[in-house]
């Protein structure tokens, strides 16, 4: 079982992250035992929200969005890499391509993956499993939503 | 399509239109905003945001339309509030141009439909000229604190340099919130800080770590003291520390890992991002740096912002609102009218149970059974209700832009005054009202509002004025739109309406004042001879007439000449639930809103008379019209009393009472709007006592029907029924489709014994009667506007 909490102040973008991790039972394997594991998506609509969530249970992953009003993903990056408790949680960044500065400081700060806007289900599920095996990379912008559409690692 | 998924498309069209309409807001803010001189960046802010989520709902949902309108929208908005654009009229134009094309967007998109947009053409172009290339070389600011910026973003950043350079102070401010009650105390900081300066942005720091509170260091610029701020928000529990100003040497970031494999091109037109400069290459030339304390410091007021209680009452958290789709609503509300027809069985039984002489125990706790189920009922409806209510603020903030937009197409500058925005109605009114209103609006605007040199020729100011009220009167809504334009011109209307044979040159000799003004609802009367390119007055105000009627309303028009126009619509707060008269005619049951009702009178046939080739009677001194409702809908008249059927012993002998010749009154609130009363439709109240429906048809007096009398607006019709039934809830249902085109049924409902009753519309009925009808002179029941 791998639970994500995922920080974005659109609703939309939430149940479209949702929608395409929830929708994909068996898909997220881990370690080499490669059980199947079952995904939990926990919703946070701001950074305070999921400050307020953050100390309540454990996660797998945080997937922030950079760009939300008051605390920005930013310093929510920075919170959970500098905090006792959460230090470990991987982190990956939803954000759109053309914010070069914010990506760059993301991943100075210590965010694990970095996936821009738009992306695919199956860019994002791809993230989400790198992301949940330990390992960091930088998905570059997709095509709008098509049938088979993979995403291409590495990035600008 | 997984359900997940189809969650998600919901979502996506709920929340884009939400987007919609707050960016409509901001921009109306913005308009002002410029207008005054003073633009908050927060605004700016707040409208690139909007856009920039519309961009990215839109790649993510495939809505290529929404994504190329954002795309350039964005890149214009970005130069806005990075400084590199100054915000002007043309460049609001655009903004708001791009906003009415979003709201088309979607609706295309929800449909499904493929259609070209050459407007929205026309509009990237401009877009795309209007940008004019900024030159992307950011004056290189002031030297900060690395490990300040390696948390802000790029805005933020900007935010920060403008405000340094603008040579304000920065602090910071330290506060510690309980989790739990995060969102008010944020808010009251935010409220309390507004004056002072900006807040740049927020840091959690992670001290003192505890699960139900968060310590935050605020970054904030102003030109107040430290003093005045410790003042300002000490009560809040904020510790402010003022920042030091001083020249270092600036400190290199570290350099971020660069991606080495290039990206695949994408399908997608990604801007490149405007060349910074390197920090590090950046000239000290304010002296100004920020050092930024961070981790567990000293300082720590563990004060906790205790939750408010006072004037935030309108900023919800959004944490706390849920959004439900209407229909889930609707289904909800069919419940309740099921229910309401099991407690009106149950009332039945009831009754039957009293006059049969059981058990009085048993009688006495069903009673009370049934009062309780009544109470939750009443209380469960008014929920639902409440949820179903939104504030009409929704359509007004559409009407201000249209009437922004308007005003300039035809040179003519308005002033609008907005009050009782906060009014709310059933959400599915507040959706059919948007066209109506906006009809009305472009009326007052091109024909009400005259141009700004024949306003100073005959003494007015030359500015407009058109006011848009909102109020609630009882169970209905009120809404105004009146001008301070040249009025209605009688004279043209009473011409035109002759000249088409709608009426008689003698007819127009005895008409009212009210009655010519009335005149401008019959389709196809303009007083414009030639119709301009927003609207002919007149032309489209009898659909207008017709959209309002379908919501159960009545529109009323004065007008006083050179003065100005005030149009009044008055709805029902809700269409979900009505309460109606249920009567009897020959066999069949027909439900009448109670809200149409005036009275219901017994009435003597032999006292009827023929005024002018109509029937009508006296009463209480005035002429009232009556229609035969059994004639009109070609039923078998009743000359005796009515068979024993539907709720048993109503209809059966009953003991005389006397005050029952007495009209029958409901309960009643006085009205200005209506020149009538109405019932309180909610809550329900029992048909006892001097109600109709305990005074059923009496055998001995085979010749006696009754008269109920109806209002709309400040017309009367007496509808002549056979017997009163009671009153009750019902939940109109449409009709199907052929049953579609009589207009004067609003739709069906179930009645306690599973019979079907045909809901009447009383206003399409008494249009009905009165369309043709001789222009006798009756008297009406209100005062007349004027």
């Amino acid at each position: 079982m791998a639970r994500i909490l995922v920080v974005e102040d659109s609703s939309a973008v939430r149940a479209y992250i949702r929608a395409a991790l929830e929708d994909a039972p068996g898909l997220f394997a881990r370690g080499p035992e490669d059980a199947p594991t079952e995904v939990e998506v926990v919703e946070a609509a701001s950074g305070f929200d999921a400050l307020r969530l953050l100390p309540r249970g454990h996660y797998d992953l945080v997937i922030t969005d950079i760009n939300m009003p008051d605390i920005n993903g930013l310093e929510l990056i920075r919170f959970v890499r500098e905090s006792e408790r959460h230090r470990k949680v991987a982190l990956m960044i939803v954000s759109t391509q053309s914010a070069e500065k914010d990506r760059a400081r993301g991943l100075a700060l210590g965010a694990d993956v970095f996936l821009a806007k738009p992306f695919t289900v199956e860019a994002l599920r791809k993230a989400v499993v790198t992301a949940l095996n330990g390992r960091s990379a930088q998905f570059a912008a997709d095509a709008p939503p098509s049938e088979g559409a993979t995403p291409s690692e590495g990035s600008r | 399509m997984t359900t997940e998924s189809e969650r998600a498309r919901e979502e996506f069209f709920s929340e884009a239109q939400e987007i919609v309409e707050g960016l409509g807001r901001d921009l109306l803010a913005l308009d002002e905003a410029q207008k005054s001189g003073h633009v908050d960046p927060d605004l700016i802010n707040d409208v690139f945001r909007a856009v920039h989520t519309l961009k990215g709902l839109a790649g993510l949902f495939g809505a290529t339309r929404m994504s190329t309108l954002s795309h350039e929208l964005e890149e214009l908005l970005d130069d806005l509030r990075m400084g590199r654009v100054e915000l002007s009229p043309p460049v609001l134009d655009l903004l708001f141009r791009s906003v009415e094309l979003y709201g088309r967007i979607l609706q295309i998109e929800k449909e499904g439909r493929e259609q070209p947009m050459p407007e929205l053409d026309q509009l990237l172009r401009l877009l795309h000229r209007g940008t004019t290339g900024a030159s992307g070389t950011a004056s290189p600011g002031p030297i900060i604190d690395p490990s300040l910026l390696a948390v802000l973003t790029e805005y933020e950043e900007t935010r920060l340099r403008t405000n340094i350079a603008q040579g304000l102070g920065l602090y910071r401010l330290r506060v510690r919130f309980q989790l739990a009650t995060i969102d008010q105390g944020l808010d009251e900081l935010k409220a309390t800080a507004k004056p002072y300066g900006e807040i740049i942005t927020y840091l959690p720091t992670g001290a003192g770590d505890d699960a139900d509170s968060i310590e935050l260091d605020i970054l904030m610029a102003s030109r107040a003291s430290a003093e005045t701020l410790r003042g300002a928000l000490a009560h809040l529990g904020v510790d402010v520390e003022e920042l030091p100003r001083q020249p270092t040497i600036p400190q290199a970031v570290p350099p971020p890992p660069m991606p080495s494999t290039p990206a695949r091109p994408s399908s997608h037109p990604t801007p490149a991002p405007p060349p910074m400069s390197p920090l590090r290459a950046e000239l000290d030339t304010t002296g100004a740096h920020v050092a930024f304390p961070r981790g567990a410091g000293g300082g720590d007021t563990s004060a906790s912002i205790p939750p408010k209680a006072q004037d935030l009452g309108t900023i919800r958290s959004v944490a706390q609102t849920v959004r439900v789709d209407i229909h889930k609503l609707d289904i909800l509300m069919n419940f309740v009218g099921e229910l309401s027809i099991v407690r009106t069985s149950l009332e039945r039984v009831l009754d039957k149970m009293r006059d049969a002489h059981t058990d009085r125990e048993l009688a006495l706790n069903l009673h009370r059974l049934q009062r309780d189920f009544e109470r939750h009922i009443s209380s469960l409806r008014r929920g639902i209700l409440e949820v179903r209510m939104v504030p009409l603020g929704q359509v007004f903030d559409k009407l201000a832009r249209v009437a922004r937009q308007l005003s300039r197409e035809a040179d003519k500058q308005v002033n609008l005054v907005i009050t009782g925005a906060e009014t709310e109605v059933d959400k599915l009114i507040v959706e059919e009202l948007s066209d109506p209103l906006m009809h009305m609006m472009r009326n007052a605007i091109d024909h009400g509002i005259e141009s700004r040199t024949r306003r100073e020729e005959v003494g007015k100011p030359a500015i407009g004025t058109i006011a848009l009220n909102a109020f609630q009167k009882g169970n209905h809504v009120v809404i105004e739109i009146e001008d301070d334009g040249r009025g209605f011109d009688t004279e043209r209307l009473v011409e035109g309406a002759i000249r088409r044979g709608v009426i008689s040159p003698d007819e127009a000799r005895t008409m009212s004042r009210r009655e010519i003004l009335n005149l401008a609802f019959v389709p196809g009367l303009s007083t414009k001879t030639d119709v301009s390119e927003l609207s002919g007055r007149g032309v489209g105000m009898d659909v207008v007439k017709t959209n309002i009627a379908k919501l159960g309303g009545v529109i009323d028009l004065q007008s006083e000449s050179g003065i100005g126009t005030k149009v009044t619509v008055t709805l029902p707060i809700t269409l979900a639930i009505i309460s109606a008269l249920i009567v009897k005619v020959s066999d069949q049951q027909f439900a009448i809103p109670l809200a149409n009702v005036q009275e219901a009178v017994w009435l003597d046939v032999d006292a009827v008379r023929v005024i002018d080739g109509r029937d009508a009677v006296t009463l209480r001194g005035s002429t009232l019209q009556i229609c035969y409702l059994a004639r009109l809908f070609g039923l078998s008249e009743q000359v005796e009393a009515p068979g024993v059927g539907g709720f048993g012993d109503i209809d059966a002998p009953m003991t005389h009472q006397p005050q029952m010749s007495a009209p029958m009154r409901a309960q009643r609130r006085n009205s200005g709007a209506f020149g009538r009363e109405y019932s309180a439709a909610f809550p329900y109240r029992p048909a006892h006592g001097t109600s109709a429906a305990r005074g059923g048809g009496r055998v001995a007096r085979p010749r006696r029907k009754f008269v109920v009398v109806t209002a709309v607006g400040t017309r009367r019709l007496g509808l002549v029924v056979d017997s009163l039934v009671g009153e009750q809830d019902v939940v109109t249902k449409p009709l199907g489709p052929s049953l579609k085109n009589i207009t004067v049924f609003a739709g069906a409902t179930e009645l306690p014994d599973q019979r079907i009753a045909l809901v009447l519309d009383a206003p399409a009925l008494v249009e009905e009667m009165f369309a043709n009808a001789d222009r006798t002179r009756m008297t009406h029941g209100g005062p007349h506007g004027f």
